[in-house]
């Protein structure tokens, strides 16, 4: 669709996150796997919660510099948190690729005995950060605390998020991005009923209110697919209707966050990159 | 550069305590001059200007995904004011313009670079 509106796309950036073991490129999956122009050159990339828009700057970044005359690009990024891929244990995976590669009955007999019960083990991703060993909600209560902020106050700023979402989705200003309903201050679950479902400290936002909102949004992921690039009047894409906005300025710092835990972002960056003509 | 010549800010909300923490350090002077080395000149911060359209505290947060949604709703904003009709039309406004065909710089930030 993006190529019926803008011409042939020269290059594909595509964000992950949460790995698996089935690929390695999830972008160049995803691009043969839709049947397209193989030799369109296609790189994942991961950045946390800034991945796709690092995307964004890559793709910017390679499009300035017109990498094999590329002048358009499509960006991206994929998440299934409810798809996470459990693997083998690291001695375990040794394990057994030393068994499968055994040539011999005798040597898949010894590969066999070197089994040890405490290399039986699986590994499962965890939400929680490697090298802090805290999870981002736990970080979270820990700003929470230093910088004061209450639970009432969170509370209204969620709200207000919502009402902002749905009053955007009134305007018609949010497209098909999201489908939420209306939703008041006393319909968000007490800190202590939140703790107790899902297992995480006071700061996280988890509820079964967002997870109503998240349920709609996935039905309007499913409209929008249906609808993609048709505008509210149910006119396709117009040739000559990009480029929308320009790019002038991009910068990735940061933190220190076995000091100052994952989400305090402010920080002056040692250097940037502008983009004189990117759009 | 003022905090309010930024038209619209568009940050990620891993968890509304986060955003509160990151304006609060944004409005903190020593916090300021701190991280960045400067002093604090930058005026009173626009919180009504972050996320008008709601953030991810709404509209949910898949990781590698967020930051298209972010970068893509900014520019739907920027694009409808640039299409420039008023009435029914949205106006992105800036006391300075950090280009000079822009209605105002938009600022879009999508969160840590850890988790």
């Amino acid at each position: 669709m993006a190529e019926q509106a803008s011409g042939p796309i020269d290059l594909g950036v595509w964000g992950s996150v949460v790995g698996n073991l089935a690929y390695s490129n999830l972008a160049r999956e995803i691009w043969l796997e839709a049947g397209l122009d193989p030799h369109v050159p296609t790189f994942t990339t991961i950045l946390q919660c800034c991945t796709s828009m690092v995307a964004a700057f890559e793709a910017a970044a390679m499009l300035r510099a017109r990498n094999n005359g590329a002048a358009l690009a499509m960006v991206g990024g994929s998440e299934s948190m409810s798809r996470v891929q459990i693997g083998l244990g690291a001695n375990l995976s040794v394990w057994l690729r030393r068994l499968t590669q055994a040539k011999t009955a005798g040597r898949r007999l010894a590969a066999l005995r070197a089994l040890r019960l405490r290399d039986v083990r699986l590994y499962v991703p965890e939400i929680k950060n490697r090298a802090t060993g805290k999870s981002m909600g736990e970080h979270c209560e820990e700003m929470a605390k230093t910088w004061n902020i209450g639970r009432r106050e969170q509370d209204e700023f969620a709200l207000e998020s919502h009402r902002r979402a749905v009053a955007a989705q009134d305007r018609g200003g949010a497209g098909d991005l999201i489908s939420v309903d209306g939703l008041g201050l006393d319909q968000f679950p007490s800190p202590r009923h939140l703790a107790r479902e899902a297992g995480i400290p006071e700061a996280g936002v988890r509820s079964r209110a967002r997870d109503d909102y998240r349920r709609k949004q996935l039905a309007a992921d499913r409209r929008s697919r249906r609808t993609l690039g048709r505008d509210r009047r149910g006119r396709g894409p117009v040739a000559g209707q990009y480029p929308r906005v320009r790019l002038v300025d991009s910068e990735i710092a940061a933190v220190d966050l076995f000091r100052e835990g994952l989400l305090m972002a402010p920080r002056r960056g040692d250097s940037s990159s502008r983009y004189p003509g990117t759009t | 550069m003022k905090y309010e010549d930024v038209a619209l800010w568009e940050i990620h909300e891993a968890f509304a305590a986060q955003v509160l923490c990151n304006i609060k350090g944004l409005e903190a002077p020593d916090y300021v001059r701190e991280k960045s080395g400067v002093a604090h000149t930058f005026g009173r911060f626009p919180a009504e200007r972050v996320n008008p359209n709601g953030g991810s505290v709404a509209l949910g947060h898949p990781f590698a995904a967020t930051g298209a949604r972010i970068l893509s709703q900014a520019v739907a904003r920027a694009r409808r004011h640039g299409e420039g009709k008023s009435g029914g039309r949205e106006r992105l406004r800036g006391r300075r313009s950090g280009h000079r065909r822009s209605p105002g710089a938009v600022m879009a930030e999508s969160g840590s670079t850890d988790d």
